[in-house]
């Protein structure tokens, strides 16, 4: 456990207190009385019972005078703590009233056959089923709970199991373990659970309770003073009560008490220790960096080790070496050289990336525009629709526009909706174009036929006038035919009246004028 | 906490010695509930070539619960769902099939194998499973179409 550097942190002490073991708030009731009912059936026990002072570890021998280490960890869950003050510690301290061998760390290679198919882990209380499979208890009941509408099945191989329950009490599915799977299993190699605190202990696993429980240094129990509340790893138990502040010989920093031996040995800057190699006097603090790599007895690897020298000697002598070893003069350039690469290649990373997402983006792009011509693809039905009357409206008017009125072929597929909508402008200016002939051929027919028409009018008009004339020819011979005959008949008797004199040398005057115009009328008609 | 570490140890032995052409790795470091399986066309397949990203969901009560495995890749395939999701959900890995023993390395085996053989009387998209069994040359053509389209590049 290491203890704070500043004084003012001991000031929150209980909670500030880094470990590796948390401590539940005293005010838990639940938990209170789920471990003190849990603890009331062994407490039963009489040797369990210590009253008064700490007790002293049983000696190891009558330890191992008990049963299989399997069957000794029951008994062992009770507590070693002075009755009516047990409960308020297990609840405080964190001594863990059963260790949870999935979490151990296990150092020898476990045979497949004794891990648990569910957990992966080396079986932890094995129970067999009818149908020959072994689980954890707690996988086993677990994977049964979890199972629906009531049917409990083996989870490896779906045989019915019977006797099952979830009240642990009822269960009658388990059959016996053999023996020597138990042995087997106990007698994995596993590491301390306080092994982070410092423990460097590790044995059997059959062990482990009864270390933890018993022997461990490491493990926090409550402090002797009743009083006092907090706990205290075991190797500080057998003092009265740490927990007050004292102060530094050295350096005069007030210290809890319980770190003072920990502050000494790693964390006074005033303390100085002679180094176990060299024997000069380091301070505390930088022992461990010394023993690394200043110390001159320490042995040290060349400076090129890492690109292939494999030159090691103390720290001392390295130094001439160093002169002369090819490899550890090219280091420095070669470490450069890596670190280079090294960025470069995280660099390479990231573009990679980049691209990646930019090559993500295009593809989704490309599908967009898929999607988007499947889909202009029914809108421009109308267009052409539309487009439609007005051909068929030329075609009626001419044959000549027959021929372009020829629906317009299947368009075939496009890469993109920009060309889809070139084609389109395309094929609607040929569709104007079409409609421009059209209207040109319409207009030559009118005015053929205006012209034709004109042409057979003026003809007639020709005719009649052809005739008009006739008939006023005809007309102008009676008249001067009567008038000459009235002019006999009046000459001789009276002379000519005025009026009639005029009329006469009007029509007389006319008779000539005649002529011409008969002529004019007969020449028309020899020309056409 | 023995949940997680199962899954810890299944991850460590996948990575270190991944199937063939499989290359597992975790989305998020912090998460080992959610995988990431890059998944090589096998070469006697008709999904050769391609590169399928999937994505291994495992469930909080995990190994009591089956996992999940989506293909984030599209594929033309008889038992993947062809929505975005890209789910396949057969076998080992319907619940009520799902067995704790199973270990994830068996469910990315059974994916690459779904590949090389597909399973038509399983599926989820009936109108592939059908065409895969009438018309099994027109399913390899848009399958090596589908591959080549969408799982073509990394």
């Amino acid at each position: 456990m290491s203890a704070p550097n500043s004084p003012t942190l001991g000031l929150f002490r209980s909670d500030a207190r880094p470990g590796p073991l948390t401590i539940p708030p005293p005010n838990l009731e639940g938990t209170a009385t789920a471990t003190a009912t849990a603890t009331a059936a062994t407490w039963s026990d009489p040797r369990q019972f210590v009253v008064g002072a700490p007790p002293n570890p049983p000696s190891p021998l009558a330890l191992r005078a008990l049963t299989s280490p399997s069957n000794r960890r029951a008994t062992l869950a009770a507590p070693t703590l002075p009755l009516g003050h047990a409960d308020s510690i297990r609840k405080r301290s964190s001594l863990p009233a059963d260790i949870d061998l999935s979490t151990l760390d296990y150092i020898t290679a476990c045979d497949e056959n004794l891990i648990c198919p569910i957990c992966r882990c080396p079986l932890d209380k094995p129970v067999r089923l009818a149908c020959d499979h072994i689980f954890c208890d707690e996988c086993l009941n677990r994977a049964l709970e979890a199972q629906r509408n009531g049917e409990r099945n083996c989870p490896s191989c779906r045989t019915r199991v019977h006797g099952w329950s979830e009240d642990a009490g009822k269960q009658k599915h388990k059959t016996s373990i053999p023996r020597i799977l138990t042995q087997m299993l106990d007698e994995l190699v596993v590491r301390c659970p306080n092994g982070k605190a410092g423990c460097k202990w590790q044995d059997k696993r059959g062990e482990v309770q009864d270390h933890v429980d018993r022997y461990c240094d490491y493990t926090l129990l409550a402090c002797p003073e009743s009083e006092c509340g907090e706990v205290v790893p075991r190797k500080h138990r057998g003092k009265s009560c740490l927990h007050f502040h004292t102060k530094c010989e050295d350096c005069e920093q007030s210290v809890l008490r319980l770190d003072l031996e920990a502050h000494q040995e790693s964390e006074c800057p005033k303390r100085a220790k002679d180094c176990s190699k060299c024997g000069a006097n380091i301070p505390v603090r930088e022992l461990i960096s010394h023993l690394s790599s200043k110390c001159p007895e320490t042995i040290v690897s060349c400076p090129g080790s890492p690109y292939g020298c494999s030159f090691q000697s103390p720290h001392a002598d390295l130094k001439p070496h160093t002169k002369t070893c090819p490899i550890a003069a090219m280091a420095p350039f070669l470490s450069a050289q890596q670190a280079r690469q090294d960025t470069q290649e995280a660099q390479q990373k990231l573009l990679q990336r980049k691209v990646d997402v930019l090559e993500g983006g295009f593809s989704s792009i490309q599908s967009l525009l898929y999607t988007s011509d499947a889909g202009t693809r029914t809108p421009t039905t109308p267009l052409e629709a539309m487009s439609d009357p007005m051909l068929r409206s030329g075609s009626n008017n001419g044959a000549a526009s027959a021929s372009s009125t020829a629906p317009a072929t299947e368009n075939p597929p496009f890469d993109s909706s920009t060309e889809h909508l070139l084609f389109l402008h395309d094929s609607l200016r040929n569709e104007i174009s079409r409609v421009e002939n059209a209207l040109a051929v319409l207009d030559a027919r009118t005015t053929m036929t205006l012209l034709n028409e004109s042409l057979r009018a003026k003809e007639e008009m020709a005719h009649t006038n052809a005739a008009i004339n006739g008939m006023r020819m005809q007309l102008h011979w009676l008249m001067s035919a009567r008038l000459q005959a009235q002019r006999e008949q009046s000459g001789p008797r009276a002379g000519p009246s005025v009026g009639g004199g005029g009329a006469g040398g009007a029509a007389g005057a006319s008779a000539p004028m005649l002529r011409p115009v008969r002529r004019s009328s007969e020449e028309s008609r020899q020309k056409l | 906490m023995s949940a997680s570490k199962r899954i810890v140890k299944e991850l460590t032995e996948v990575t270190s010695n991944p199937p063939a052409g499989t290359k597992v790795q975790l989305v998020d470091e912090s998460d080992v509930h959610v995988w990431e399986v890059l998944l090589d066309g096998p070469e006697q397949s008709v999904y050769a070539g391609g590169h399928f990203k999937l994505l291994l969901t495992l469930p909080k009560d995990y190994p009591f619960k089956p996992p999940v495995l989506n293909f984030q890749t599209k594929i033309y395939h008889p038992n993947v769902s062809n929505d975005d999701k890209g789910s396949m959900c057969l076998g080992m890995l319907r619940s009520d099939e799902w067995k704790p023993p199973n270990k994830l390395m068996a469910v990315i085996n059974m994916a690459r194998n779904l590949l090389i053989e597909p399973n038509p009387d399983d599926a989820v998209e009936t109108a592939i499973a059908d065409q895969y069994k009438s018309n099994r040359q027109e399913f390899e053509k848009t399958a090596r179409d589908w591959t080549k389209k969408f799982a073509g590049r990394k």
